[in-house]
């Protein structure tokens, strides 16, 4: 329940403290306190500050109603992101810009996107609108395009019951040549910068001792700046959660009174590039492990267009803007969106502790559903995935019961390749949702290989597969459905060379 | 200039916009405040032995455990028969079903106090499937019968005969703002309830009684619904019940807001159907003979599913004429919450079904005739519609008046591309692909008004202040629809003034009393004709005052005829026949105050010509008919069942639109919400009958991306009905049944594999579904038993990790 305003008042007339939770809020310094700072960020935004305009309606970022705007620090150009402040507690905004509806334009100054959404017969019952202001609003920091299309994928994350979303998106797309008229209004919105950046970096990280750590009496929160940091801190408390995006772990009420290690200020874990060989070797796009999605993605466009379709179904902007590589990777379930390609291309870990690196293929870092074989003080670090070269076939299919911001029924990767006779000299295949842990299909891959891929094969491939697959029935679908669906997608690669992959577009 | 059809922007859309229109949630706590939570079975059905709340009781922070026992009043409620208890006395029903209140300081207290609560609870065997409910002679309701003609004798003599079956499942409402109520102790022992209902009378009433109060006593107040669709119709109830209880013993405010899961788990959701018929047709296609009996899984309770079942039948018929027809209806009781008013009423689960008999109609006629001169569903829609006398009467006597079916149709079919479309779909589903196609019409004929005829009434109260503002108050509530700001320009018109004069003022049971719940789409209609009669009420007083004041000469006999040459308009009172004598709507309001003339009002309407006798089945239910029709166009992968729609074109005759922004808006959302409960809204329930969809990760409601790509909406111009106020016609539910295009199409899109895949698919065609349906292509089914178990039967286990 709230906490005393009065006290708030108090500390915020202070400068920042080291070993406080600080950051910005609609322009204005907070210092959070230790039960504060435990809060999540929608509760004590609604509760603590009062600022109702952010509304809570599902508590699993799984409706955008709560979507706040968030800015990091360090990050240049500076950018909002849309995100949901359901999934994240108040000491994860250590060092940011944070903005809420109220902050974006009042009744008598209402922003282009306000005015656009009135004007446009853009609302009905309102509970998702102030969601929906924060999501256009942060797309358009960049001039949009101004087609519905692009603007219903852009705003995938918001679920309105009302409007069935035409006005909504009318609404965005008359925002969005509004928008091109007048300069995006990113930089003249923020807080400074330097401030942010000094919070950020003046925060040392905290080794050890609850007493300096910033804040929790029981329990440490940690936010270091380096890996090196991180890997010591790691190390003498092994048990920490690492907090990455935490769209997953937000959702386990038990994490709220652990001990933190939040890697979100390292910027040696963000890095995300191709490595290429001249040898002729394939490429390989080493990801860093707090790489999102979104990141991902705008190097998926260039470097491999299945992943870039296939990140497009992955959560809406506000996951895509929070969600991991190394989230997915970690959380070590069958239906990871990431791991059937990390299996199929034979991806590698890189996991570090402070004592060295080692490197281990993403399968064998995996050993059960929800279980990673990380030692204790290790972090995974890097993934290296390797590309498909040039006429190489890479299929991503992903099924759930609806299209975008679901989560797999069953996902499929299909690697090959011919050699210059035609035959498959190369054929890979895994799958998730239809065994405890994603799996790699052995049997069927030996039945291609050599083969000239005719639909014969696919199908003595598929039938391969559906046998090996030990699917279970759960509220998604049915072992059987799982199976046949399996089946029947790797049948029909015989005929993929005539049509398109991926899911329905 | 009026503003009656106009596009007013939404009365609240700034509040919404910058997040300052509050609901209840968002209300600031009061310093006194105690927050309400409910303990619930885990067990679905059992005899209550015992509640044991000492342990929770002893908690620091926790100010009351209250179970049936603390109770004063009326322990049961109900719309229709009041057999649903507000917590469990001796028996628990379905899962999620209420057993005690607690009532805390702090949050952190409420959920240890929650967590500390136990029953001892004897399990019995529970029923969950409707067939299971049907061989265990486990009713709510005795069977009711709509019948005309001599169904059995024609259908012995008719031509062709096919038996068929249709299961449609539930639909959550997922209202963005979960059941939520603040309970406020008053003065002199009264109650104050704040509440997200959609009838603050109902609210009232059953709050009083079990409190034991009088109706004078309670309070219900209502400022906005943050989404309803029918699931704060009754479902309000008892949520608000709790709260209010917790006040009562306390003194002191409690407020109740359900988190996503818990509304989830304890409301009741749209009505599962199980549909079979026996159908007789013609060479044509037109039905000579038909018998349908319907089942709907009312739940645990009765609710309002008697009515449910009602509106179902009395749609059976939809756009078509049925000459020999009988149709039966009986609700289930299941130990599921109980089934509740949704968006449509029924009315969607009656179209479903004879859409489906056509396309069963369509195929069976296909079979027998040459390939050269196939059989449509499309041809089969038209040999049935509704036309002129004699086949324009309904199965239950009411004649359909204004019928524009015929000539909709037609221009839709036009617009829409619709033979050409169907050829080449067709023609491209022969051709190996991943993707099958689909293409299907279907019209929809609704039936306007509360088929109980007492609840076609409303009141309203209007404010006129001496600076020319204005407050209206009407029994409706505003749940995003729009009613708020019709019922604004229509008041606004009737004084010639803007409509952002008019204030449309929190609705209240202490302004407008005996009220029905905003519902059956009827409320601009109900609500909007009582304050259009307030205002003229008000009007004829200051048409009288003005005319004395301009000394003109009257007669207190032509008093009214000479009042109407007072013309009200563009914010000014001027002479019909004396241009120079006018006077701002303002002055004129001041000036009559100190006249000493009366400037508030109140209306009232009760809806002419009704009545529906259940008994013999016929009479009038309905004032009129919306009327529409839509085309959707699907894309099935065939591998994994995935639908998408690229494309929908939908014609509506909803008469003179009041705001047609509004009205695109109610069409739209309402084809969406259909769109979901057709496709991708699907209800799970674990083998213990606890539901496995309880969240928005589990149960997937339409996104902008499932959205019809290309949409496009028009209005069938017509003049409307003379007897609606402003000419306008209903348009709140009518929409939600057009997405039954969808289903259609996707129907169709199967039927180009299999007419067997296409008689298999049941609603929601779920990814899943729409994979079964075609996996039994090659498998014709006539053992109707053998088919009620297999379908729709999901086995839920645990999640994949």
């Amino acid at each position: 329940m709230p906490g005393s305003p009065n006290a708030l008042h108090a500390s915020r007339q202070h400068p920042a403290a080291s070993g406080a939770v600080t950051f910005w809020l609609n322009g204005e310094q907070c210092i959070a306190s230790a039960d504060e700072a435990r809060q999540r960020l929608s509760t004590w935004l609604r509760e603590t500050r009062h600022l109702s305009g952010t509304k809570l309606a599902c508590g699993t970022g799984d409706c955008g109603s709560c979507t706040i705007l968030l800015a990091a620090p360090h990050e240049e150009p500076p950018r909002w992101r849309a995100v949901n402040s359901c999934l994240l507690f108040v000491h994860q905004l250590h060092a940011c810009d944070v903005r809420t509806v109220e902050g974006v334009g009042g009744p008598s100054s209402l922003s282009a996107v306000q005015r656009a959404l009135v004007d446009g017969h853009g609302t009905q019952c309102g509970m998702c609108t102030p969601g929906l202001v924060m999501s256009m609003t942060a797309a358009l920091q960049q001039p949009c395009p101004t087609d519905t299309r692009w603007w219903a994928q852009a705003l995938c994350g918001n679920v309105c019951r009302c409007t069935g979303y035409a006005s909504v998106l009318d609404a965005a797309v008359s925002a969005a040549r509004e928008t091109q008229l007048t300069p995006p209004f990113s930089g003249a919105w923020l807080t400074d910068r330097a401030q942010l950046s000094q919070t950020a970096s003046t925060v040392e990280p905290v080794i050890d001792g609850a007493e300096q750590a910033h804040v929790v009496p029981h329990a440490a929160i940690v936010k270091p700046t380096t890996l090196a940091h991180a890997l010591a801190h790691l190390a003498a408390h092994p048990s920490s959660i690492v907090a990455a995006g935490t769209t997953d772990l937000a959702l386990e009420p038990s994490v709220v009174e652990r001990s933190w290690l939040d890697l979100s200020l390292i910027s040696e874990l963000t890095a995300c590039e191709t490595m290429r060989d001249a040898a002729g070797a394939p490429d390989v796009l080493v990801m860093g492990a707090m790489t999102t999605w979104r990141t991902l993605r705008a190097i998926a466009v260039q470097e491999c267009r299945p992943l870039a379709a296939l990140l497009d179904r992955m959560g809406g902007p506000q996951i895509q803007e929070r969600a991991t590589v190394g989230g997915n990777i970690m959380t070590a379930s069958s239906i990871g969106d990431l791991l059937p390609l990390l299996y199929a291309m034979d991806a590698t870990a890189e996991i570090a502790h402070h004592d060295g690196l080692r490197q281990c293929r993403i399968q064998e870092l995996i050993v059960g559903p929800r279980s990673a074989a990380l030692r204790a003080g290790e972090l995974l670090t890097k993934v290296r995935l390797p590309l498909p070269r040039l006429h190489d076939q890479l299929v991503l299919e992903k099924v759930s019961r609806r299209r975008d911001m679901d989560i797999a029924t069953v996902s499929l990767a299909v690697h090959w390749r011919r050699d210059s006779s035609g035959r498959l000299s190369h054929a890979a295949i895994a799958a998730g949702g239809v065994a405890p842990t994603v799996l790699r299909f052995p049997a069927a891959e030996a039945r291609l290989i050599g083969s000239t891929g005719s639909a014969q094969d696919w199908h003595d491939a598929a039938a391969l597969v559906a046998t090996a697959a030990k699917p279970r029935s759960d509220v998604r679908g049915s072992a059987e459905y799982r199976r046949s669906v399996l089946h029947g997608l790797i049948a029909s690669l015989a005929l993929h060379s005539s049509e398109q992959p991926g899911g329905p577009t | 200039m009026t503003s009656t059809g106009t596009a007013q922007p939404h009365e609240s859309a700034i509040g919404h916009v910058t997040g300052r229109a509050p609901f209840i949630a968002d209300l600031p706590a009061r310093r006194d405040e105690l927050l309400v939570g409910l303990v619930t079975s885990t067990i679905a059905s059992g005899r209550l032995l015992a509640v044991h709340s000492d342990a929770a009781r002893a908690l620091p922070g926790v100010v009351a455990v209250l179970t049936a026992a603390d109770i004063p009043g009326a322990r049961h409620f109900g719309p229709l028969v009041a057999d649903e208890p507000f917590l469990a006395i001796d028996r628990v029903d379905y899962v999620g079903q209420p057993l005690a209140i607690v009532a805390a300081e702090t949050e952190y207290a409420l959920h240890q106090a929650l967590a500390l609560v136990h029953a001892t609870i004897d399990p019995s065997a529970p029923l969950f499937a409707l067939d299971d409910a049907m061989a265990n002679g486990a009713y709510l309701t005795a069977p009711r019968r709509i019948a005309r003609g001599d169904a059995a004798g024609a259908m012995a003599r008719a031509k062709h005969v096919r038996r068929g079956t249709l299961h449609v499942l539930g639909q959550e409402h997922v209202y963005l703002e979960p059941q939520s109520t603040l309970a406020v102790p008053g003065d002199h022992g009264q109650l104050d309830v704040h509440v997200s209902t959609q009838g603050p009378s109902e609210t009232q009433h059953v709050v009083a009684s079990m409190l034991g109060k009088g109706l004078h006593e309670v309070v219900c107040t209502v400022r906005r619904l943050g989404g309803g669709f029918g699931g704060k119709e009754t479902q309000a109830n008892l949520p608000a019940a709790c709260a209010a209880l917790v006040a009562h013993h306390t003194g002191r405010a409690a407020r109740l807001v359900y988190d996503r899961a818990d509304d989830f788990r304890r409301t009741g959701k749209r009505h599962p159907f199980f549909a079979r018929w026996t159908v007789g047709f013609d060479d044509d296609g037109r039905i000579e003979a038909l018998q349908v009996e319907l089942f709907a899984d009312g739940g645990a309770f009765t609710d309002l599913s008697p009515s449910v079942m009602d509106r179902a039948m009395l749609h059976v018929d939809n756009a078509y004429f049925l000459e020999h027809v009988d149709i039966v209806g009986q609700v289930c009781r299941t130990n599921h919450a109980p089934t509740t008013a949704f968006r449509g009423f029924g009315g969607p689960q009656g179209v479903a079904v004879i859409e489906r008999i056509l396309h069963d109609v369509a195929l069976a006629c296909r079979d027998q005739r040459p390939a050269a001169s196939p059989m449509s569903l499309w041809q089969v829609q038209q040999a049935n519609v509704y036309g002129e006398a004699p086949r324009n009467t309904t199965p239950y006597g009411q004649v359909v008046q204004g019928n524009n079916l015929p000539e909709l149709l037609r221009q839709l079919r036009h617009e829409s591309d619709f033979d050409a479309r169907l050829s080449a779909i067709e023609l491209e589903n022969r051709q190996p692909s991943r993707w099958l196609r689909g293409i299907a019409i279907s019209p929809v004929k609704f039936g306007i008004s509360f088929v109980a005829t007492f609840m076609n009434q409303a009141n309203a109260q209007v404010l006129v202040y001496p600076d020319g503002t204005v407050q209206v108050s009407t029994g409706g509530t505003e749940m995003g629809q729009g009613l708020n700001t019709k019922i604004r320009q229509l008041v606004a018109d009737v004084f010639g003034i803007a409509p952002v004069h008019v204030a449309m003022m929190t609705t209240s049971t202490e302004k407008n009393h005996n009220t029905s719940p905003t519902a059956a789409s009827a409320s601009t209609d109900l609500n909007g004709a009582a304050a259009v009669r307030a205002a003229e009420i008000i009007r004829a007083r200051l048409a009288r005052w003005a005319l004395q004041r301009w000394r003109l000469p009257h007669t207190d006999a032509d008093a009214d005829a000479d009042a109407t040459n007072v013309l009200f308009a563009d914010g000014a009172l001027r002479h019909a026949d004396h241009p120079g004598l006018s006077l701002s709507f303002a002055d004129a309001c001041s000036a009559a105050r100190f006249d000493r003339v009366d400037l508030g009002a109140r209306g009232f309407y009760a809806t002419p010509g009704l009545g529906f006798d259940h008994d013999a089945g016929r009479g009038t239910p309905f004032r009129y008919f919306t009327q529409g029709a839509a085309v959707a166009e699907v894309r099935v992968d065939r591998y994994t069942g995935m639908v998408e729609v690229p494309r929908v074109d939908l014609r509506i005759d909803i008469g003179r639109s009041i705001n047609p922004a509004i009205d695109r808006g109610q069409i739209i959302g309402g084809f969406v919400q259909g769109l979901g409960w057709v496709t991708t809204e699907c209800l799970v329930y674990d083998h213990e009958g606890a539901l496995l969809t309880d969240s928005l990760c589990t149960y997937k409601v339409p996104l902008a991306t499932d959205a019809p790509a290309e949409f496009r909406c028009v209005f069938h111009e017509t003049d409307g009905p003379p007897e609606t106020v402003a000419r306008s016609k209903a348009v709140g539910e009518p929409p939600l049944l057009h997405a039954l295009s969808v289903f259609s199409a996707i129907t169709h899109a199967l039927s180009c594999v299999s007419p067997h895949a296409a008689r298999r698919l049941c609603l929601p065609a779920t990814a899943e579904e729409v994979l079964r349906a075609l996996s039994m292509a090659d498998d014709p089914f006539e053992n109707e038993t053998a088919w009620m178990h297999s379908a729709c039967a999901i086995a839920a286990g645990t999640p994949q990790p």
